[in-house]
Order: C-alpha cells, then structure tokens, then sequence
C-alpha cells in the first residue's frame, strides 16, 4: 500500500496535528472533574476528537486514496507578497502613521501580482490613499495617526 | 395585534431619516463591491464591516443587513453576466441566466432574477415576523442541556452539508472551536493558549479570523490564476420580461420561495442546497426539460429566488436563538457582539428596536434594491470591466485599516495575515471555511453551555438526553451524520454542492 499525499491526507495530518498541539498544550492547565470542570477540560475533549478526525482522514485517505486528489500547484508569490504587505502595515501603522503604511501596503501587494503599467501603479497608491484618509479619517472620524512625525 | 404594534415599531425605526440612510448605503455598497467579479458576500461584508463600527447598533444593523442582500443581488448579476458566481449559492443561476445573457436575453433575465429576489424576500421577513418571536420564547426556556445540544446540531449540520466528506466538515468545525479557546478563560480567569501575548488574551478578534480567513487568502488564490472572463459586449436592452416571461416565472418563484424558505431556517443548511433543490425540481415540472442548461427562464427564476428566501429566513435562528445559521451570518453575530449585544433569543425582549427596525428595514431594503438595480444595470455592466489588479489592492486597504481600527491594535492585523496563510493553506487542502467560522464564534458558547450543563447534572452525561428538547436536537445531528454514510444522499448533497 503506498500513501498518496493527497489534500485529504494532507487535512488529516493538519488536523491531527492540532488536535495533539491542543492536547500537550492544554496539559498545563486544570483538569477538574465533570461536574466541576477545570479550564483544560474542554480544551482536551476538543483535542481528543480532533485528532481522531485527523487519524480517521489519514487511515480513509490512505485506504482509498481515489476519492481525494492532489494539490495542484502552490500561487508562492502571491502568498509571499500579499501576507508580508499585510505584516509590513502592522509593522508601520503605529509608527509611521497611515499615509505611509496604505503606500507600503498597495506597492507590496502589486509584487503579488505582476501586470500593469507604472502609471496605473502611481495613480493606485494616489487613489487608495485619497480613500482610506477621506472614508476613515474625514468620513468615520476615526483619529488615526497620519504621518510619521 | 402584538405583531402590529411590534411592526409600527420596527417602521417607526427603519423609516427614520438616518436609519433609511443607512439601508440605502448598505444596499448601494453591498451592490457595488457584490457585483465587482471575484468578491462574494463574505469578502463584501468582512470589508465593509469596519465602516459599521461608530454607527449605533439599529443603523450598523441595518446597513449590514443591506450590505448582505445587496451583496447576494450584486452576485446574481455577475453569475448573469458573466458566468462567475461570487458564491457557490449563485452558482446554479450561471446555468440557465447565462445562456439568456448570450441569447441578448440579459434584460429579462436580471429582471426576473430581482423580482423573483424580492417576493421570496418580501416573504422571508414576514416569516421571521411571524415565526421569531415564539421561537424566541420558546428558546428563553432553553438550560444548558438544551443550547449544548443545538450548537453541536448546527455545527454538525453545518459539517455535514458542505462540499466534502463529513469528516473533513467536522474537523473544521472542531478546528474553529479549538482556534475560539485561546484567550482568558470566564470560569477560572486563566489564560490558555495565549502563548504569553498580551494581545490575545481577548482571543482572536471575529473580524480578524474573517479578514484572513475570507478576504486575504482569496487574494492569494485569485492573483493565482489568470481569470478569463467575458464580459458580454455591447448594453443590456430591453429590461422589461415579456408577458409569456412573466407567465412562466410566476410559479417557479412562488415554489423557490417556499423551498428556500424551509431550507433557510435550518442551521447550516446552505443557500446552495436550496437553489439547487429549486433548479432541479423546475426542471422535473417542467413540460420540456430539455430547455433546461439552455436559458430556460424558470431555471432563473426558481433558484434565484429559494437562493434569496433561504438569505432572508437564515436570519430566524440568528437573530432569535443566536445560532449563525451559515458563515455570512456568523459574520453579522459578530458585527452584533462587536456593538455590545449578546445575541440570543434575549435581544428581541431587550433590544426590541434592533430586531423590529431590522425586520422592517428588510421590506423597505428589498424595494429599494429593486428601484436601485433596475436602472443602473448600465454601471454595474461597467463594474464588471474593472480588472482584478485594481480591486485587491483596496480589499487590502480596507480589511488592514478596518482590522486595525477595532482595538487600534497594530498586533491584530499581523494575526489576521496568520489568518490570512490558515485560509489558504485549508483553500489548496479543500476545506470548507464555513465551518471553521461557525465553529469558532460556537466553540466558547458551547464550552460554557457544557460546563455549566454538567456541572448542574453533577458530571452526569445522561441530562443530555433526559431533557426532551435537548434529546430532539441530538437525535437530528445523529439522523444527518447517518445520512452522510449513505453513499446515495452523500452523492446527491456534493452534485448539489458542486454543481456549476
């Protein structure tokens, strides 16, 4: 029998893996007793069925692995750019206040995504910072910090 | 005579001047981002959430709930127009609405698409007016047993009926209520699964799991692909159906309305079930099947409106008992609790203008949805040209300003990237986020249900099934997982789930 890394096994082994993540972590909390439960109780029953999920997925997908397939392919640069442009906002929001924090986000973010003109990219950050400082500063009256200084 | 009173109330409310403002922007703002290809109702609503937050509970309510009509309306016509659903649920309209678009029908077809929209909404309020409160008073009943017993029935429900195995849904849901512990726990005041941060010790906020797991991962996916779409060239003409369009129409609306309107109140049970049980029973009616797949009106008609009836009655058990009965509606409890009010069977007694003022803003947002959407059919066509290089970057901008303005905290937007990698890492592995969400917005109602259900019973298990309504509940949860072994009705719910 051979094991096919397909996406149910792959759910299975995430899933599994949460669950016992939950388990050993919920160690170090009270257990209790059933009528009087600890904080840890809960959080093991969880773990306890999660990980039969995962092992009952990993067991079903190993047996007949034709009901799930493959992944197809990985999208690994809009992954990359899209998460680190959302990361480098938190990162400057409070800082650098909003204007430059809106610029990094759309200039990041574009690398997700490789078309269009320089242009349209000057007049996007142009466009999107107009709105995000109009709606949420001027419109909601959300005190915001604008600029670095 | 207590509905009348309840209703003069609720008009009283939704017809003041600020209040109509808001359904009006809702309905526009849902429309206008539910149209743009590639964002359905869930990215809708989780961006435009943030523009919610200083408005009082009634109008924040009231503009969500427009949003997500709107939103489901925006979706029909770009399912019409140009054979993409924003959602699995419109997904069965591309069928036969498509094919008339390409016969130089379009017209007629988004017409009968938003009359068929607003009878089964027009309907679904009236059932929530009717059947919402002594639903609720009933629920105020409920102990611990009984509400332990209906969150794991709607989750399982929910589990059950999305695209996949069982398992796979379950494991979601259970994945959500795992990813809802972190934070302080009430009982003990301990914190658990905080991994000593100071920002979770609130847990993960709702608008940023939604933010991550809805808008950012779909980015990701859609930057992925390059999309082909096809707009149809030239304008849409001659809005008005004819007679014999009207004549055909009728009864698959009426019928649609019925179907979505039960399929709705159960808890998960999805609007797509009910569109697709619409499409496939006009299609067994009809004199000739064979029209079907090739613009058949009534495969419009029919779907569109259980789609929009199971929309409206989904808000019966959310509203009334607390219980998110799909991922859109989960997302608007959260908006609820984000303004301060518990949701439960206790908001319609405690907050009687929310609820009455939602109800009758519903009718009033129905109309206005119609009035609005005839005539600017012309820009939404346009709308639809708008390539997809522009849009992401503003979801971008709106989800990072309006996840940061919840707490004003800067930690909360890098954990919705964290989010934002969880979604796309279940999207690639084909699981279906519906249930995480409900899991995870259910996990600390449900830990505290149990907790106190079993410390009442002394530890005992049994008062789970002791108590009648309680036992009902479990017995429906055992009856549809047993169901989804039947390899029949499990082929039946994925061709259901799967289709288009």
């Amino acid at each position: 029998m051979k094991i096919q890394i397909n996406k149910d096994f792959l759910s299975g082994a995430l899933f599994g893996v949460i669950g016992l993540g939950t388990i050993i972590l919920a160690q170090g909390y009270k257990l209790g007793t059933p009528g009087n439960m600890g904080p840890g109780y809960f959080p093991i029953i969880l773990g306890v069925i999660m990980t039969l999920i995962g092992v009952t997925m990993l067991v079903r997908s190993t047996l007949k692995p034709e009901l799930s397939d493959h992944v197809a392919s990985w999208e690994i640069r809009p992954l990359i750019f899209i998460l680190a442009s959302v990361l480098l906002f938190s990162l400057l929001i409070d800082s650098a206040g909003l204007i430059v924090a809106v610029i990094v986000l759309v200039l990041s973010s574009r690398l997700g995504g490789r078309q269009g003109s320089l242009l349209e990219l000057v007049l996007m950050v142009v466009v999107l910072t107009l709105i995000a400082v109009g709606i949420f500063v001027y419109g909601l009256n959300i005190p915001l910090k604008l600029r670095p200084w | 005579m207590e509905l009348l009173q309840h209703l003069s109330l609720g008009f009283s409310v939704a017809l003041s001047p600020m209040n109509l403002l808001y359904c009006f922007a809702g309905v526009l703002l849902g429309t206008f981002i539910g149209v743009l290809p590639g964002v359905g109702p869930l990215v809708t609503i989780s961006v435009l959430l943030p523009l919610t937050y200083g408005l009082p509970p009634e109008g924040a309510m009231i503009m969500l709930a427009g949003i997500y009509y709107g939103a489901a309306y925006g979706g029909s016509t770009t399912a019409i127009l140009v054979n993409l659903p924003g959602e699995s649920s419109s997904a069965v309209t591309c069928i036969d609405g498509y094919q008339m678009a390409r016969q130089g029908r379009a017209g007629p077809a988004l017409a009968i698409a938003a009359i068929g929209s607003v009878v089964a909404g027009c309907v679904g309020t009236v059932l929530i007016a009717l059947i919402g409160p002594p639903l609720g008073e009933v629920a105020l009943k409920f102990g611990a047993a009984e509400y332990c017993s209906l969150m794991l029935m709607a989750l399982i429900s929910a589990s059950a009926l999305v695209r996949g195995s069982l398992v796979k849904g379950m494991g979601m849901a259970f994945c959500g209520a795992i990813f809802g512990l972190a934070g302080t726990d009430v009982n003990s005041g301990i914190d658990r699964f905080t991994f000593g941060m100071n920002g979770l010790a609130e847990g993960f906020d709702f608008v940023v799991v939604a933010s991550g797991l809805f808008a950012f991962s779909e980015i990701i996916a859609n930057l992925g692909v390059t999309q082909h779409r096809e707009v149809l060239p030239g304008q849409v003409k001659n809005l008005m159906p004819s007679r014999e369009d009207l004549k055909a129409s009728w009864k698959p609306i009426l019928r649609g309305t019925g179907i979505g309107a039960i399929l709705g109140v159960l808890p998960g049970t999805g609007q797509t079930i009910a569109s697709f049980a619409s499409y496939a029973v006009e299609r067994k009616l009809a004199a000739d099947p064979s029209r079907f797949g090739k613009g058949a009106i009534e495969g419009v008609a029919g779907p569109e409106s259980a789609n929009n009836a199971a929309a409206q009655t989904h808000f019966i058990p959310t509203l009334t008992l607390g219980i998110p009965s799909s991922a859109t509606m989960a997302l608007l409890l959260g908006a609820l609790m984000i303004q301060g009010i518990t949701p439960g069977p206790q908001v319609m007694t405690q907050h009687p203008q929310l609820f009455w003022g939602l109800v009758a803003s519903m009718w009033i947002g129905n109309v206005l949805l119609v009035i609005l959407n005839l005539p600017l059919v012309g820009v939404w066509v346009t709308l639809l040209k708008v390539p997809y290089r522009w849009l992401y970057p503003l979801i971008l901008v709106f989800s990072c300003i309006g996840i940061y303005t919840v707490n004003m905290s800067s930690t909360d937007v890098a954990f919705a990237a964290l989010f934002g990698l969880i979604g796309y890492i279940f999207l690639k592995l084909d699981c279906e986020p519906a249930p995480f969400i409900l899991g995870f917005l259910l996990g600390p109602m449900l830990e505290e249900n149990f907790r106190r259900a079993m410390l009442q019973s002394h530890g005992d298990l049994s008062v789970f099934v002791t108590a009648p309504l309680s036992a009902i509940f479990l017995a429906v949860a055992f009856a549809l997982m047993v169901m989804m072994i039947f390899p029949m009705i499990r082929k039946r719910k994925d061709q259901a789930v799967t289709e288009g």
